[in-house]
């Protein structure tokens, strides 16, 4: 093989045009004389000269003229299409086609795409380097003329082979056989003309391929068929455990029970641990209902106890209200009016922080009823929204903590009840906390300790 | 290839004057260094001849020695076992395993890490030490590499398997799906399949290549058609000519060059599905190098354990010599003490750095539950290597053979040691747990040695163990030709 591109052969009158050879094959013992071959072969002009050998030999590339090298250049451009695929795989699909958000992280930022992109680089460019000495190199090859001849064998073995191809302008048989002897050649034989039914595939090989290639398709094509389109069958689940798991999920049947219920009730006479409650002063803010007056009370206040106590709507201020007019049960409830707890600085100070996550939104941090909510919400001018009462009216100043507590757990007006999602002990300490704002706007130097009040000053 | 001929011709020129260039070299002990004699790669009589017959008469014997049956039987028996169980835990459900709240990392994970560190010396040898013209390295890197993409297929099992659906298993990768959502890439998880796919594709095709030649010459030898058909088509034509020697060269050279960043990658990855987590003893950013030596550590002793019966079975002491095994050991020592130094330099850190959660992992790690695991992997790879230091240990062979078994222990230890202890004790004493394996869990992991064994003895069978074509290059009459009369 050479770089040179060989012209079509011509008939020459002195070449010897020998119709069942297609070159010369001789056989040397040693790297030193068949370097020299290589040399003398190539002194004559023969450029299609190859020299097959069972480890690499070096200078032979310059003997044979073999110049530059593609893999390089292959390996940059599969490690540049790697890692910018790496790079914009990670890009495009956790930021732009179906965006990934994680803990408020960027959805796209270089340095956690550079693992997967190094690594494509590496596989990309080893892809690259693998294919080009496939290409470049020929193969696969799986019949080669040259394997024909019976020294060959030895190429991979312990012999170095020197092949002159006949198609080269300058072969001559009659020249060329001395001149391989002279250099120490210990064989020199004709390569055979390749029969082209033998260098061809089997047709056995090939048909039992088409075969199988063709009954490879049939699962996929018949899985692409099945997710296309519908059937009154139901999907083959392969292991059924998993897709239908022994549980019950709620509000299900189960023939396991003798009411049919998945979801099991409470064992009459029992209270769940955490759910008696008894306290009402501490749980409902109100004094103890005995229970003549829950006898007395309407048959659906006794169904539901709450209903005794919720949407106490407007007791308040007086307000216009969409909701329904107080019942009288409601009005006339025994609110506590002192706290069913310790308050300390401690509570308060709990107190103020939950007030600032769950209140301050719609009634602003001073209680004004200013919170950001409520300001966007007036500023939209919706109609349904109803402004929050200032925690400074007289009114709610005059409510019983029973009842500002009351209003935190079961809501007032358009206000939601709070109950799940703040604590009990939590909701007494916002109420702690309510009733000290309130004492900063109705309060006299008087009432600040002496020690604190040279601290004080004036603000407008 | 001219940079290698300039550092070959400097070879060739200091070896002509030595005994090097005379063929005749008998039963020289070549472990002794002595700086003005560059050691020979080979012991023996050794010419192109009787390097290609020694090599290949081991993969063309018409029957399979007793001993290979044996030895085959068994594994094949763990093989089956390993698949058996696989089978099971599909259909039943990762349930089967000893995982369970808070260690959901059990042994599957342990098994991944210490398979995939194994595989690590293989393409280590190849390619660095090719990089750095370690002419030694050529009458072992088939062997090693082999064994790297063995222990890689053990590897990449458990994972697969871990993630309980494994019909889902192509969600792990990039490709369009019916939820219309693609991997998370800030995920060390995704990292990590995308290291361990290109390092098993890229050390089987390093292999591959590598092997073309050799596959060429068995084909050539070829006696019965069988044989001939399928080296031929494995050898995919090759013919050794000046052009594709040449396209080889480079494309291996160039393949060492990527593999070389690849191998250091690849258990850099692996640490970071611990290192970029919060639990206490794996946030730490000596991590990456700390496994890579972990893993270059596990992978000689796994070579040496294996090279050592091999080499005596199949009458390989000319071609493996004392001196390759003794360069292994050496490796084998500065690996571990990089080990032996991370355990310390973990500790120090907890102390240092004040967190009272990591100080509480690594006082757990030593004085806790898991203890007696601790104390087994410190023993195990920092003090047992030590017996390499005295050179009468690093030239007797079985000797070396306890020490890596001892070695192999030790680095799964540590992985079980970085797994369970850290999971089993995190932030929340509530949900402490000791971590229990059950028969499943053993069982995969024996029958994953299985699996191992099955790959690596067909490879002796039917592949050439040696890199021929490599070993004579290397050899003298390979190099008269570099100086050009």
């Amino acid at each position: 093989m050479s770089s040179v591109t060989a012209p079509p052969p011509s008939p020459a009158p002195t070449a010897q045009a020998d119709p069942t050879s297609r070159g010369l094959v001789a056989s040397f013992s040693s790297v030193d004389a068949v370097l020299k071959a290589v040399r003398l072969v190539r002194e004559l002009g023969i450029r299609r000269v190859d020299v097959h050998s069972p480890h690499p030999i070096h200078g032979l590339d310059d003997a044979l003229g073999l110049k530059g090298s593609p893999l390089p250049w292959g390996a940059i451009a599969g490690a540049s299409l790697g890692f910018g695929g790496g790079v914009w795989m990670a890009w495009w699909m956790n930021a732009i086609d179906y965006p990934f958000l994680i803990s408020g992280k960027p959805l796209f930022s270089i340095i956690p795409s550079l693992p997967v992109a190094f690594e494509l680089a590496i596989l990309l460019a080893a892809f690259a380097v693998v294919g080009g000495t496939l290409l470049f190199g020929g193969l696969p090859r799986l019949s080669n003329p040259r394997f024909r001849v019976p020294a060959f064998s030895r190429a991979t073995n312990d012999r170095y082979l020197l092949a002159v191809d006949a198609d080269d302008e300058q072969f001559q048989t009659g020249r060329l056989q001395p001149l391989l002897r002279q250099a120490g050649a210990e064989s020199v034989d004709h390569i055979p003309v390749e029969n082209p039914t033998e260098a061809r595939v089997p047709r056995a090989i090939w048909m039992a391929t088409a075969i199988l290639l063709v009954l490879a398709l049939i699962p996929p094509v018949l899985i692409a068929k099945a997710r296309s389109s519908t059937s009154t069958r139901p999907r083959l689940s392969f292991v059924s455990d998993m897709d239908h798991q022994p549980k019950f999920k709620a509000q299900s049947t189960s023939r396991l029970f003798a009411d049919g219920r998945s979801m099991r009730p409470q064992v009459s006479g029992t209270v769940a641990r955490g759910d008696l409650r008894a306290d009402d002063r501490y749980y409902l803010g109100r004094e103890p209902v005995s229970s003549d007056a829950l006898a007395k009370a309407p048959s659906a206040a006794r169904l539901q106890p709450s209903a005794l106590l919720t949407r106490v709507s407007d007791v308040d201020s007086g307000s216009p209200s969409d909701q329904a007019p107080p019942s009288q049960a409601a009005a006339n409830i025994d609110w506590v009016t002192e706290f069913p707890l310790a308050v300390d600085e401690s509570l308060i100070r709990r107190g103020q922080q939950r007030y600032g996550i769950f209140c301050a939104t719609c009634h602003g941090q001073g209680g004004e009823g200013d919170g950001l909510v409520t300001l966007r919400a007036l500023e939209l001018e919706q109609g349904t929204w109803v402004r929050p009462t200032s925690l400074h009216a007289e009114p709610i100043r005059n409510q019983p903590v029973g009842q500002l507590f009351n209003s935190i757990s079961n809501g007032v007006r358009r206000m939601p009840g709070y109950a799940s999602q703040i604590p009990v002990r939590d909701r007494w300490a916002i109420v702690a906390y309510v009733r000290a704002l309130q004492r900063t706007r109705i309060a006299s130097s008087s009432d600040v300790p002496e020690d604190i009040l040279p601290n004080l000053r004036e603000i407008n | 290839m001219l940079l290698t001929r300039t550092v070959l011709q400097d070879t060739l020129n200091t070896r002509e004057h030595t005994d090097m260039a005379t063929v005749s070299l008998g039963d020289i002990d070549n472990t002794i260094i002595d700086p003005a004699v560059r050691p020979g790669v080979m012991t023996g009589d050794n010419s192109l001849a009787s390097i290609t017959e020694q090599v290949s008469s081991l993969a063309e014997q018409p029957t399979a020695p007793r001993a290979w049956k044996i030895a085959f039987g068994i594994s094949v028996g763990g093989t089956l076992m390993l698949f058996a169980l696989i089978g099971y835990l599909i259909a039943t459900g990762v349930g089967v395993w000893g995982n369970n709240a808070p260690v959901f990392w059990g042994w599957p994970i342990v098994n991944f890490v210490f398979w995939v560190g194994i595989g690590h010396a293989g393409t280590l040898i190849s390619a660095i030490l090719f990089l750095f013209r370690q002419n030694w390295r050529t009458s072992i890197n088939r062997f090693a590499e082999a064994m790297t993409i063995f222990a890689v297929t053990c590897a990449g099992i458990f994972p697969a398997i871990h993630i309980g659906r494994v019909w889902f298993v192509y969600w792990l990768a990039p490709v369009p799906n019916s939820l219309a959502m693609w991997p998370n890439f800030r995920s060390p998880l995704l990292w990590d399949v995308f290291a361990v796919t290109a390092y098993a594709t890229v050390s089987a095709m390093f292999w591959y290549l590598g092997m073309l030649p050799d596959l060429a010459t068995l084909r050539d030898r070829a006696t019965t058609k069988v044989r001939r058909i399928a080296y031929g088509i494995a050898a995919l034509g090759w013919s050794g000519s000046g052009r594709q020697w040449r396209l080889f060269e480079k494309a291996y050279l160039l393949l060492a060059a990527l593999a070389t960043p690849l191998v250091l990658s690849v258990h850099t990855i692996v640490s970071f599905d611990f290192a970029t987590s919060q639990i206490p003893g794996w946030h730490t950013t000596i991590f990456p190098p700390y496994f890579v030596a972990g893993a270059v550590f596990s992978g000689f002793a796994m070579v040496i354990t294996l090279m050592v019966p091999a080499r005596q079975f199949f009458g390989l002491k000319n071609l493996v010599t004392l001196r390759h095994l003794e360069n292994m050991c050496k490796v084998v020592l500065a690996t571990g003490m990089m080990v032996g130094y991370a355990y310390g330099i973990e500790f120090f850190i907890a102390w240092y750095g004040g967190n009272q959660y990591e100080q509480f992992a690594f006082i757990n790690r030593a004085l806790g539950p898991y203890a007696w695991a601790y104390w087994t992997m410190v023993s195990c790879n920092v003090l047992a290597p030590q017996l390499f230091w005295f050179k009468k240990v690093r030239t007797s062979p079985w000797a070396m053979v306890a020490i890596c078994v001892f070695v192999n222990i030790g680095m799964w230890f540590e992985r079980f040691v970085i797994t369970v202890t850290s999971l089993s004790r995190d932030f929340l004493p509530s949900s402490w747990g000791y971590f229990v394996p059950t028969p499943v869990d053993i069982l995969m992991f024996l029958g994953s040695f299985g699996l191992f064994f099955t790959l690596f003895l067909l490879f002796c069978r039917y592949l050439p163990m040696v890199a021929m074509a490599e070993v004579k290059s290397v050899m003298p009459h390979g190099k008269d030709h570099s100086c050009p009369a």
